[in-house]
C-alpha cells in the first residue's frame, strides 16, 4: 500500500459480484479519477459477511478505517468522497462544492453514511467475527487475489520456500501429521497419513490433485477460498507434490466456478513467472508442472474416483476402492487427492509449525473449518470456527440466531451427506466423531439452519431429489433406491403416504448406506435418517393425520385470513390465481380450490392476519 | 499368497485375487450379474455383495481384492437380504415381462408364443414338443377348454385376441396322423410304481408326466373306458371319443396300466394300494351330481348322469319338453345334447342372469343356435308328478340381490310370482360335489370341496399319498386338472427319491404392463391389423341330425396365418435371464417396490439381436465388451439418476453401435436387454442356448 494513499477495497468475489460490487466499483473508480491519484483501489475476494455485500472497505494510512456493508453505487461515491483527499486543487475545489450542496438537499433522498458503516467492535459485525479464528480465510477480502504481490505481503510462499529450504518430505509430512489436520472434503481422513501413504509408494509418476468440484447445494467455501486467496491454495497444493514426490498436478475445479477457474490459472501463471512453480522450484531439485482442468458439472465427480475417471476422459463414476487412488489413481498411477480447503491449511501450517494449529480444537479434531451459514439466519455467510466451538454457538452468536425471532429448530450439517441435528442437541461440538454421533457429518461444511416453519419431511425429500437426480446411475441401491425413497417422502409431503413407507423408508435406507461404491450413496439416506430419527412425529403426522404440522407441504396446508384483516386488498392485488377477490375493507377471503399455496398474500399482508394451517 | 477365510474355511489365493475368485477356489457359489470374466469389474449390481468382518457396509465380490486375513461371510441373513433388495429393486423397474400375458393366465402354464411360433415356422413337431413340456391330452384340451389364455391375449387391446385353444388342437391332431408322432422322452426304469384312483384328465396327465421319470404307473378307474369327465361328462359333438381315445391310447403307449372296472372301497382299499405302491395319487374328480334342492327333487335326472348314458350310447328317453336347471357348461351340454334327440322344446332355466353364468359366453350362444330356449331369473321351487306321467314343475322368479363373497350376486324369490312348467324330463344340472366318504374312512383329511392337499405340492396328510384335480377343488377346469396331474408327478418324483416334497419349480415373473397410451402404441408399432380366423362348423342340419364334431379344426393354412398374429409376447431370454433365475432363488418380491419405471423401448435396428432398454438393468457388460473389442463407435451409459440408460452415443442406432460383438454382448446381458433376434424364450434354448425346460411361473403383480 501507498504510504500515503487510501486503500479502498471492494469486494469482488462471486457473491459480491451478485450483489451488484461491479457498480460499485465503478461509482469508486470514477469518483476516485475525479479526486485525483491518492487512492487505490483494489478488488478483492470474499471476507466471508455475505449477507452484507457487497461490501467496500476503506483502509487509510496508519490502519485506520472502516467497513461498509450493502453499498450502492451512490453510497460508495459518499463512501470516496468521506475517505478520499482530492489531490488537484480543481478537484478539491469542485468537491467542497458538492459537499456543500450535499447539505442542502433533503436528507431523505441520499443515504446517510453511518446506516452502511459496519460496526466491528460491537453488534451484529462484532458478534459475527468475533468467535471466529480466520485460517483458511486469513487473506481472503483482504488482498487483491490477482495480484501475488498482495500475497507475497502476506509471507505467501515462505511455507514453500521453508519446505524447500528446511523441510525434507518426511519432516513435512511429520508437521503435517502432527498438526492433526484432517481431509476438509468431509470425510475427515487424516491428511499426514494420506501423504505418508502416498510417499511410501513405489517410485515413478505421481499425481497431485486439488478437488475444487465443490457440489453440496448451498456451499460455496471451495469457490470463495479459490476466488478470494488463490496462491494459497496452489502453495498447499505444491507443498502436497513436494511432500509425496509428484511432478504433475491438476486443479479440478467445477466449470460453473469461472472465476475460481481465471483466477487459479492467473495464478499459476504469476506463481510460474516466479519461480514458485515450474521447472526447478527456487532452485531446488524440486520441479511440477500444474494445470486447471474444468469439471462439467457432475456432483458425484467431486468423489475422488469418479473425478480421476472424468479427468481420463471417461464418464466419471467411481469405482470400488480399494485400490485407492493412493495406489493406483489417474493413468494407474498414485494419486493424491486433496481438497481446497485441506490445502489452503497447509502453507500456514508449515509456517508457524503443527502446534499453533493443533492447539486449537477437540482432542481428534484439530484447527478451524469453515462453514457456509445459510437459513433462517440473521447473519449468513463464510464463517470459519475453531473446531470444538457448538453449533449453538454458530447459530445465536456468531449468525446472530433466527430470522424473525422465529424458534429454532434444527440445523443442517454437509448437505445431501449430512444430516439434521435437532435444537436440543445444539451443544454438539464442531467435531468429526460428536458429529457423526449424531447421525450428520461434518461434511464439507454447509450448515443450513431451519427454523420451525420448516418441515423435517420436506427437507428429506428435497435432499433425497438431488442425490437421485445426481447419481451417476451405477449401483443398484443408488439408482432405484433412492428413486423409491423419493417417491415415499413425495407421498408423504403429499398427503398419500401409505402404511409400511416409513419402515420401507428406513429398510432402503440402510441397504442403500451399505450398498454402494461411494459416498453419494452410501451418505445419500442420512438426511431422512436423521430425521426420522429426531423428528418422527412430524413423519407420522404427514402419513397418519396427513398433516404438515410446520404447514410447508402444499398439499397439506390452506391459507386463512383471521379476524385482524383490515380490508386492504394487499393479498386480493397480488394473487396470480385471483383466489382471493377484490373487496376493499372487508375481512378477504380465499377460495381454496383456486388456492394454490404459493404464499405470496400473506407476504403481502401488512397486518400479519393471513395464517398457514394444516388441519 | 494371501490366507483369508470365507464362510470359516481358509483359502489362499494369490496376490489380486477378488473375493469371488477366492470363493470359486472353494467351490462357494456367489450369484453374479455385472460380473463378466475377464473384464474390468464393474461392480454396479450389488448381487455378488458379501460381508468382510469389520467393515461397516457389503463389498462386491467381484471387484474386492482379498487382503490377509479377511473374514468373510457369503451368505448371512444380512448379505442375503440385500441381495433380494437389490433384485427387487431391479424387478421394480423393469419394462418387460417374463411370461406372456396369456401363459400366465394358462393353469397349465403352457408355453403358448413358443408352440405358436413352430406352427409359423412350419414345424409341427417342435411345437408338440413344447406343448407337451406342460400339456397332456392338448387335443382334448383344445376342444373343451374355456381358454383363459385367450382373455389375457394383449392382442385384445388391438383389435382381436389369438385363437389359441384351437391352435394346439391343430398341432395334436397333425401330430397323431404322422407318420412318426412325437414321444416325449423317457427316464429309464427307475422301478417304482405309482398307483393313480381316476383315469381322468388328472390321473393321465400325472401318468404322462411320471412315466417320463422313469416310474411304473397304474391307472384305477370305475369306469369301462378312461377319460373320466372328458369321456362321460362332455358330449361327442364338442368332443369326439375317437380323438380322446387317441390321445389315451398314447399315454396307453407310453406305459401306462388300465385297471378298468375297479372301484375304489369296492375292488380295493386306499391301504391296499399303498401296501403294493410306492406311491399313490387320488384323482377321483367330482362324481356326486348335486340335486335341485327342492321337494321332489328325485324326479330329476342328473346332469351327469344324462350325459354318461349318452356317452355310453344309451340315452334315456327324454319326451318331449326337456327342462335343463342351471347356468354351467354341464347345463349346456345337455340342453345341447338334448335337443340332438328331437324333443320339441328345450329349455334352460337359470336362476341368475346371463353376465352371471358360469360357463363360455360361447356355449349359450351356440345352444341358441341350435334352438335351445334360456330363462334367467328363474328358480326351481317344487316338482311333482302330473297326470299322463309329466312333471309339474313350479318355479319362482328372482331378482338379483347383493354380491356374496365370491362377488356374484345373489337370487333373490320374488313373493308371489310363482308359476307351473309342464315337462316331460327334468335335467339337474346345477352342480358336482366330491365323494369325500371313503377318503375320510381311510385317514385323509378332507375341506370343504374335497380330499385336503398342500396347494405347492399336492401332499395330503399320508405319507406317498397325493391328490390333485377335481378331487380336491370340486367341480373345475380340465385344464387345472390336467395341471395337477402335471404338479402332482414332479412331487411324487421327489417323495420316490428321496427328496423334500416341494413340488414344481416356480420361476419369479415380472408383470408388464402398458403405463399408457403412448406406451401401448410402441407395443403395437409394426403390427398389422388382422382378423381372428374363425373356426369352421358343420352347418346346423348336420349338427341337429347327430352328435357329429361342431367345430371341425384349422386347415394348415388357417392356422399359420392364425399363428402369425401371435405377438409373441414375453422374453426372449425367459429361460435364461440371469436376473429371474435369482430372483428366483431369493424369492423376490417384483411388486414389493413398485413406483416409476422405465418405458418400454425396442431397437430392431441389428440384424442379429434386439435391444429394449426398458429391461437394462446398468450393468455395462455390453459397453465395456464393445469397448474392449474396440468397436468403432461402441456403446455408453447416458443420462444421470433413475434416468440412465446404454445407447450407442450420438443417438446412433444398435446396428451401428456393435458391428462385431452383438452375440458376445447378447450372450453377456443377464437379462433380456439384447437378446438374440433369432430367440424363442420357449424353454428350448434360444436367447442363451441353454436347453433347459421352461419354469412355472407365478405373476406378481
Amino acid at each position: 500500500m501507498n504510504g500515503k494513499s487510501v486503500e479502498i477495497r471492494i469486494g469482488l468475489g462471486s457473491c459480491g459480484i451478485a450483489g451488484g460490487a461491479e457498480a460499485v466499483r465503478a461509482a469508486v473508480e470514477r469518483e476516485a479519477r475525479q479526486a485525483g491519484a491518492r487512492a487505490v483501489v483494489k478488488a478483492v475476494g470474499c471476507n466471508g459477511m455475505c449477507h452484507r455485500e457487497p461490501l467496500v472497505e476503506v483502509v487509510e494510512a496508519g490502519g485506520a478505517g472502516a467497513l461498509y456493508g450493502n453499498v450502492t453505487a451512490e453510497a460508495a461515491r459518499s463512501i470516496v468522497r468521506r475517505h478520499v483527499r482530492p489531490g488537484a486543487l480543481m478537484a478539491r475545489l469542485r468537491w467542497t462544492a458538492d459537499r456543500a450542496s450535499d447539505l442542502f438537499r433533503h436528507s431523505g433522498a441520499r443515504p446517510q453514511l453511518a446506516e452502511y458503516k459496519v460496526d466491528l467492535l460491537s453488534g451484529g459485525a462484532a458478534s459475527y467475527l468475533r468467535k471466529q479464528e480466520r485460517i483458511v480465510l486469513e487473506n481472503c477480502g483482504e488482498i487483491d487475489p490477482e495480484n501475488i504481490h498482495d500475497y507475497l505481503a502476506r509471507e505467501g510462499y515462505q511455507a514453500l520456500e521453508k519446505c524447500l529450504r528446511q523441510l525434507p518430505p518426511a519432516e513435512l509430512i511429520q508437521v503435517l501429521m502432527d498438526s492433526g489436520l484432517r481431509g476438509r472434503g468431509g470425510a475427515g481422513f487424516r491428511t499426514g497419513l494420506k501423504w505418508s501413504l502416498a510417499r511410501q509408494q513405489p517410485e515413478g509418476d505421481k499425481y497431485v490433485i486439488c478437488n475444487g468440484d465443490e457440489g453440496d447445494p448451498g456451499a460455496f467455501m471451495d469457490r470463495l477460498v479459490l476466488e478470494s486467496d488463490p496462491h494459497r491454495v496452489l502453495e498447499g497444493l505444491v507443498i502436497a507434490a513436494y511432500a509425496i514426490g509428484a511432478a504433475e498436478g491438476i486443479f479440478y475445479i467445477r466449470a460453473e466456478y469461472p472465476l475460481a477457474v481465471r483466477r487459479i490459472r492467473e495464478a499459476i501463471r504469476q506463481a510460474e513467472e516466479r519461480g514458485f512453480l515450474g521447472q526447478r522450484i527456487l532452485d531446488s531439485e524440486f520441479s511440477l508442472r500444474l494445470e486447471v482442468r474444468e469439471g462439467a458439472g457432475a456432483f458425484v465427480c467431486g468423489e475422488e474416483t469418479a473425478l480421476i475417471q472424468s479427468l481420463e476422459g471417461q464418464r466419471g463414476t467411481p469405482r470400488l476402492r480399494p485400490p485407492y487412488p493412493i495406489q493406483r489413481g489417474f493413468r494407474g498411477r498414485p494419486t493424491l487427492v486433496n481438497n481446497v480447503e485441506t490445502l489452503a491449511c497447509v502453507p500456514w501450517i508449515v509456517r508457524r509449525g503443527a502446534g499453533p494449529f493443533n492447539a486449537l480444537g477437540t482432542e481428534s479434531s484439530k484447527g478451524t473449518k469453515v462453514f457456509a451459514l445459510a437459513g433462517k439466519i440473521n447473519r449468513g455467510g463464510l464463517v470459519e470456527v475453531p473446531m470444538g466451538v457448538t453449533i449453538r454457538e454458530v447459530v445465536e452468536d456468531i449468525g446472530g440466531g433466527i430470522k424473525d425471532g422465529r424458534k429454532f429448530k434444527a440445523a443442517q450439517l454437509g448437505g445431501p451427506s449430512g444430516g439434521c441435528i435437532p435444537e436440543r442437541l445444539a451443544d454438539t461440538p464442531i467435531d468429526y466423531e460428536a458429529l457423526a454421533s449424531t447421525g450428520a457429518i461434518m461434511g464439507s461444511g454447509g450448515l443450513v439452519v431451519l427454523d420451525d416453519r420448516d418441515c423435517m419431511v420436506d427437507l428429506a425429500r428435497f435432499f433425497l431429489h438431488f442425490t437421485q437426480a445426481e447419481s451417476c446411475g451405477k449401483c443398484t441401491f443408488c439408482r432405484i433406491g433412492t428413486k423409491r425413497m423419493l417417491e415415499i417422502l413425495e407421498r408423504l409431503c403429499a398427503g398419500h403416504g401409505r402404511p409400511g413407507d416409513l419402515e420401507n423408508l428406513e429398510l432402503l435406507a440402510g441397504h442403500l448406506s451399505r450398498g454402494s461404491l461411494c459416498g453419494l450413496g452410501q451418505t445419500a439416506p442420512n438426511p431422512v435418517l436423521t430425521t426420522l430419527r429426531y423428528f418422527p412425529e412430524e413423519y407420522k403426522a404427514h402419513l397418519i393425520d396427513k398433516r404438515c404440522p410446520a404447514g410447508r407441504c402444499t398439499a397439506l396446508i390452506r391459507y386463512r385470513v383471521t379476524a385482524d384483516c383490515t380490508g386492504c386488498t394487499s393479498c386480493a392485488q397480488v394473487c396470480p390465481v385471483k383466489a382471493i377477490a377484490y373487496r376493499p375493507y372487508e375481512r378477504h377471503e380465499i377460495d381454496q380450490d383456486l388456492c394454490t399455496r404459493c404464499d405470496m398474500c400473506r407476504q403481502a399482508c401488512q397486518e400479519n392476519s393471513i395464517e398457514v394451517v394444516s388441519p | 499368497m494371501i490366507s483369508l477365510t470365507i464362510d470359516g474355511r481358509p483359502v489362499s489365493v494369490p496376490p489380486g485375487a477378488t473375493l469371488l475368485d477366492a470363493a470359486r477356489q472353494l467351490d462357494i457359489r456367489i450369484p453374479t450379474m455385472c460380473h463378466v470374466p475377464g473384464l474390468e469389474p464393474a461392480s454396479s449390481c450389488f448381487v455378488c455383495a458379501v460381508q468382510v468382518k469389520g467393515q461397516r457396509g457389503l463389498s462386491p465380490s467381484c471387484a474386492m481384492p482379498a487382503a490377509e486375513g479377511m473374514e468373510v461371510d457369503t451368505d448371512s441373513e444380512a448379505v442375503r437380504g440385500a441381495r433380494r433388495v437389490a433384485i427387487e429393486l431391479l424387478l421394480s423397474d423393469h419394462a418387460g415381462e417374463c411370461v406372456a400375458p396369456c401363459s400366465a393366465r394358462c393353469p397349465a402354464g403352457l408355453d403358448i408364443p413358443g408352440f405358436v411360433r413352430e406352427i409359423v415356422a412350419g414345424d409341427a413337431s417342435r411345437s408338440m414338443r413344447i406343448i407337451t413340456e406342460r400339456l397332456a391330452l392338448p387335443g382334448a384340451l383344445g376342444r373343451v377348454c374355456p381358454r383363459l389364455c385367450e382373455q389375457g391375449c394383449r392382442r385384445i387391446e388391438y383389435d382381436d385376441g389369438l385363437t389359441i385353444g384351437p391352435l394346439h388342437r391343430y398341432v395334436a391332431d397333425l401330430d397323431r396322423e404322422a407318420a412318426a408322432p412325437y414321444v416325449p422322452p423317457r427316464a429309464p426304469s427307475t422301478g417304482k410304481s405309482v398307483a393313480i384312483v381316476g383315469a381322468g384328465p388328472a390321473g393321465l396327465a400325472a401318468a404322462q408326466f411320471l412315466l417320463r421319470q422313469g416310474h411304473a404307473c397304474t391307472l384305477f378307474d370305475t369306469e369301462s373306458a378312461a377319460g373320466g369327465m372328458l369321456r362321460y361328462g362332455i358330449p361327442a359333438f364338442r368332443l369326439p371319443k375317437d380323438a380322446l381315445d387317441a390321445e389315451i391310447d398314447e399315454i396307453r403307449r407310453f406305459g401306462a396300466e388300465f385297471r378298468m372296472n375297479s372301484r375304489w372301497g369296492r375292488d380295493f382299499s386306499l391301504a391296499d394300494l399303498r401296501r403294493r405302491h410306492d406311491a399313490v395319487f387320488l384323482a377321483i374328480g367330482a362324481q356326486r351330481a348335486q340335486g335341485l334342492r327342492c321337494e321332489g327333487e328325485e324326479l330329476a335326472l342328473s346332469g351327469i348322469e344324462f350325459l354318461r348314458l349318452v356317452a355310453e350310447g344309451n340315452p334315456p328317453s327324454l319326451g318331449e319338453d326337456v327342462v335343463v336347471v342351471g347356468g354351467g357348461n354341464t347345463a349346456m351340454d345337455c340342453a345341447r345334447a338334448a335337443i340332438r334327440m328331437g324333443p320339441r322344446n328345450v329349455r334352460i332355466l337359470y336362476r341368475r342372469t346371463r353376465r352371471e353364468m358360469p360357463c363360455l359366453m360361447q356355449e349359450v350362444e351356440e345352444a341358441e343356435a341350435e334352438g335351445v330356449a334360456c330363462e334367467m331369473l328363474v328358480a326351481p321351487m317344487l316338482l311333482e308328478r302330473g297326470e299322463d306321467h309329466r312333471l309339474l314343475l313350479t318355479c319362482q322368479h328372482t331378482k338379483l340381490g347383493a354380491p356374496d363373497a365370491s362377488g356374484r350376486c345373489q337370487p333373490v324369490p320374488v313373493e308371489g310370482s310363482e308359476y307351473v312348467v309342464e315337462c316331460t324330463t327334468v335335467i339337474a344340472a346345477i352342480g358336482q360335489a366330491v365323494d369325500r366318504s371313503l377318503a375320510e374312512a381311510e385317514g385323509l383329511r378332507v375341506t370343504g370341496w374335497g380330499i385336503a392337499a398342500a396347494e405347492r405340492t399336492l401332499a395330503t396328510n399320508l405319507p406317498g399319498v397325493f391328490a390333485g384335480g377335481d378331487a380336491v377343488l370340486g367341480a373345475d377346469l380340465a385344464v387345472r386338472a390336467v395341471a395337477a396331474g402335471r404338479i402332482a408327478a414332479a412331487s411324487i418324483g421327489q417323495f420316490l427319491r428321496g427328496e423334500p416334497v416341494v413340488g414344481e419349480a416356480r420361476s419369479a415373473a415380472v408383470v408388464f404392463r402398458p403405463v399408457d397410451d403412448a406406451e401401448r402404441a410402441l407395443v403395437f408399432r409394426n403390427i398389422e391389423m388382422a382378423e381372428r380366423v374363425p373356426m369352421p362348423e358343420i352347418d346346423m342340419e348336420q349338427r341337429l341330425a347327430g352328435f357329429d364334431e361342431v367345430a371341425t379344426g384349422l386347415s394348415g393354412a388357417d392356422a399359420r396365418r392364425e399363428a402369425q398374429r401371435c405377438l409373441t409376447c414375453g422374453c426372449r431370454k425367459s429361460d435364461c435371464c440371469v436376473v429371474r433365475t435369482l430372483a428366483t432363488e431369493y424369492g423376490a418380491d417384483a411388486g414389493r417396490f413398485a413406483g416409476e419405471r422405465r418405458r418400454f423401448s425396442q431397437d430392431t435396428s441389428h440384424p442379429d439381436i434386439i435391444y429394449e432398454p426398458g429391461k437394462c438393468i446398468m450393468c455395462d457388460a455390453c459397453v465395456r465388451i464393445a469397448a474392449e473389442a474396440g468397436e468403432p463407435l461402441g456403446l455408453t451409459t447416458i443420462g444421470r439418476g433413475f434416468h440412465v440408460t446404454v445407447a450407442a452415443p450420438f443417438g446412433q442406432p444398435m446396428s451401428e453401435a456393435l458391428r462385431d460383438v452383438a452375440l458376445r454382448c447378447a450372450e453377456a446381458c443377464p437379462s433380456g436387454a439384447l437378446a438374440l433376434r433369432s430367440a424363442s424364450g420357449c424353454g428350448l434354448g434360444g436367447g442363451c442356448g441353454g436347453g433347459t425346460p421352461a419354469p412355472s411361473h407365478f405373476p406378481i403383480l
